[in-house]
């Protein structure tokens, strides 16, 4: 449980902001999880540091340096608890292996159109890979016999990534930011699959949990989406797709990194990543990781290099296995 | 990762459930200042005193709060302005369904400091009525502009149209300040809490949702403090850096792409709130980016 603790100075002396900055900064950097985040508001004479309640040898490191930089300014401490304090969102690997799964999805379900010929052309190949592919047909008649449209099935998966996490607000937001969805239409499709019995909801807990039967219908469907993304990666290199992905390779996206953005090509970006990622990744050659950049970017401009190397990350560990 | 294809909807949800109700949700996202609309007057010296702290300052810390459908600047007037003033195209918003009941639309009462006969001598130039405070049940007095000072009560006689005794209300507000009378803009609670200890009161008229849309539509601007919007929870600490906001070179969709790759990039925490931080947040929970 949180607590926030609130000094008030009697005085704010210029200079001293930037010294109680330091020190609770480096004090955080010792204690990131157990110092949520600090802030000063000069003009109010305030610090605000909100903390774990159970730590209080940090409390007691939070209050010496209060005390050493207040020196002679009197202090008065506010406490507030944060009883529900809570980690919104979802991390990153969830949110990597959800836009993987929907990238295949959206393939499987509707292939992407293109006005460019060479973007055609490779999604025409992919497909062609696809239909090669043994587990497609297997899978195509498990999402069959779960009756599941597209929608229901992204929110049954979403529902089934976050596990034990999967209050209904993290799953309306797991589905927004991976797969652009909206609230409305992620609630329209929990309610399709409650009416169904395949989930429950209680909105007064903030739950949604699915059933057993659709649990063990989703894990055969992502053993055999993930299947399928491997037998990709070995069709790639039957199919003559060299020349095709070179020239995709061309094609410019905005590549965000933090707060900044720069166009880049996307063969660049597979150098990038490639670079980074060594000596660990075990992943991807060239061809593997532009075919995946072009299944995820397919009508994607913007790539984002922190996903995205959660992405090859999991591929990785998993390409393991 | 982000669809740019003629459906793409971009938006950033934080959604929280009130029991059975209508889940309260906010979507944050890049808009342009020009497609804004404002409901409130601006105070020139708040003005100048957020330019110059803007000026210093790299980011912009919380997001502005606006009605989706309407485009009506729910808090965030001065934020604004400022951008405009300072030629910044684009500014961060938390865009809300203000229909939702969960948002509350309360007022600032007065409490007015000075002479007490500067009060009686200001009201000398408007229309009213002066009662008892005993004689009167105060809940009818919910859509007038009264003052109350010790055993009395003065109603000021106004038009109905709300915009127009807002208007008085502004005049009447100068003529006060004139006679050296200072104020304070407090809740409705704090208000009663000042009148018993013997301060002069001034109550303004009630204002609804409906009224904050059409008058901003129609760019008639309230006075300062004429509204004070109560949100389930509100964005903070957001810090989004200015210096993509200001500048033009940028398109407005990637600015928002880089918003939600910049948002993953943190940590969203749901806090308690009722708590004074930077000022007093009067939202029951806080969604603090760290």
């Amino acid at each position: 449980m949180p607590q926030m603790l609130i000094y008030i100075f009697d005085r704010f002396p210029v200079g001293f902001v930037s010294s109680l900055e330091r020190d609770l900064y480096k004090l955080k950097m010792d204690f990131p999880k157990e110092i949520i985040f600090f802030k000063t508001v000069p003009e109010r004479r305030k610090v605000a540091i909100l903390l774990r309640r159970d730590r209080q040898d940090v409390v007691k490191l939070v209050e010496r340096i209060i005390e050493s930089v207040s020196g002679r300014f009197s202090v008065r401490v506010q406490n507030k608890i944060c009883r529900k304090a809570k980690r919104k969102g979802v991390d990153m690997k969830i949110l990597a292996w959800i836009t993987i799964l929907s990238a295949l999805l959206s393939i499987f379900f509707c292939t992407p159109e293109s006005s460019k010929k060479d973007s055609k052309l490779l999604i025409d190949q992919i497909n062609v890979s696809l239909k090669q592919n043994t587990c497609i047909s297997e899978l195509k008649s498990y999402i069959d016999r779960l009756g599941l449209s597209r929608n229901e099935l992204m929110v049954a998966l979403a529902l089934y990534m976050l596990r034990s996490r999967s209050d209904i607000e993290s799953v309306i937001e797991l589905c927004n930011w991976a797969l652009n969805m909206d609230y409305k239409d992620v609630l329209r499709s929990m309610k399709s699959l409650e009416s169904r019995g395949l989930i429950r909801i209680g909105l007064s807990e903030n739950r949604a949990t699915p059933s057993i039967p659709l649990i063990i219908g989703l894990r055969k469907v992502v053993f055999l989406l993930i299947k399928t993304l491997k037998n990709l990666q070995g069709s790639v290199k039957k199919a003559d797709l060299s020349r095709l992905l070179s020239k995709i390779g061309n094609e410019e996206v905005y590549m965000i990194d933090g707060a900044s953005a720069r166009k880049i090509h996307l063969h660049e970006v597979v150098r990038n990543i490639l670079l980074e990622l060594r000596p660990n990744s075990e992943y991807a050659d060239r061809s593997d990781l532009l075919l995946l950049l072009y299944l995820l970017s397919g009508r994607r401009k913007i790539i984002s290099k922190r996903l995205l190397k959660n992405i090859i990350l999991n591929l990785t560990k998993f390409a393991k296995q | 990762m982000v669809f740019l294809d003629e459906d793409w909807c971009f938006f950033l949800q934080f959604i929280h459930f009130f029991g059975e109700e209508e889940p309260f949700v906010i979507e944050l996202d890049i808009a342009s200042v020009d497609e804004l609309f404002l409901h409130e007057e601006i105070a020139p010296s708040s003005l100048r005193q957020l330019i110059n702290s803007l000026k210093r300052s790299k980011v912009l810390s919380d997001p502005i709060i606006v009605d989706k459908k309407s485009r009506v600047v729910l808090d965030g007037t001065h934020r604004v302005s400022a951008f405009r003033e300072m030629g910044f195209p684009y500014i961060l918003v938390a865009y809300v369904d203000y229909s939702n009941k969960l948002i509350q639309l309360k007022r600032w009462f007065r409490v007015l400091n000075g002479p007490k006969d500067s009060v009686v001598e200001a009201l000398r130039s408007v229309k009213h009525c002066e009662m008892r405070i005993s004689d009167i049940d105060l809940s009818i007095l919910d859509d007038e502009i009264a003052i109350i000072k010790d055993d009395s009560i003065f109603v000021v006689e106004a038009d109905r149209d709300v915009f127009e005794k807002y208007s008085i209300l502004r005049e009447l507000e100068r003529k006060l300040i004139k006679r050296g009378v200072s104020i304070d803009y407090v809740t409705e609670q704090e208000a009663i809490e000042f009148w018993s200890q013997g301060k002069t009161i001034l109550m303004t008229p009630r204002i609804t949702k409906q009224d904050v849309i059409r008058y901003a539509k129609q760019n008639r601007v309230l006075p300062p403090k004429s509204t004070r919007h109560v949100f389930p929870f509100r964005p903070i600490f957001v810090n989004f850096p200015l210096n993509l906001l200001s500048s033009s070179n940028i398109e407005k969709e990637m600015l928002r792409a880089i918003l939600k790759e910049f948002l993953l990039n943190k940590i969203a925490l749901k806090i308690e709130g009722r708590v004074i931080i930077d000022r007093f947040y009067e939202e029951n929970y806080l969604l603090v980016f760290v």
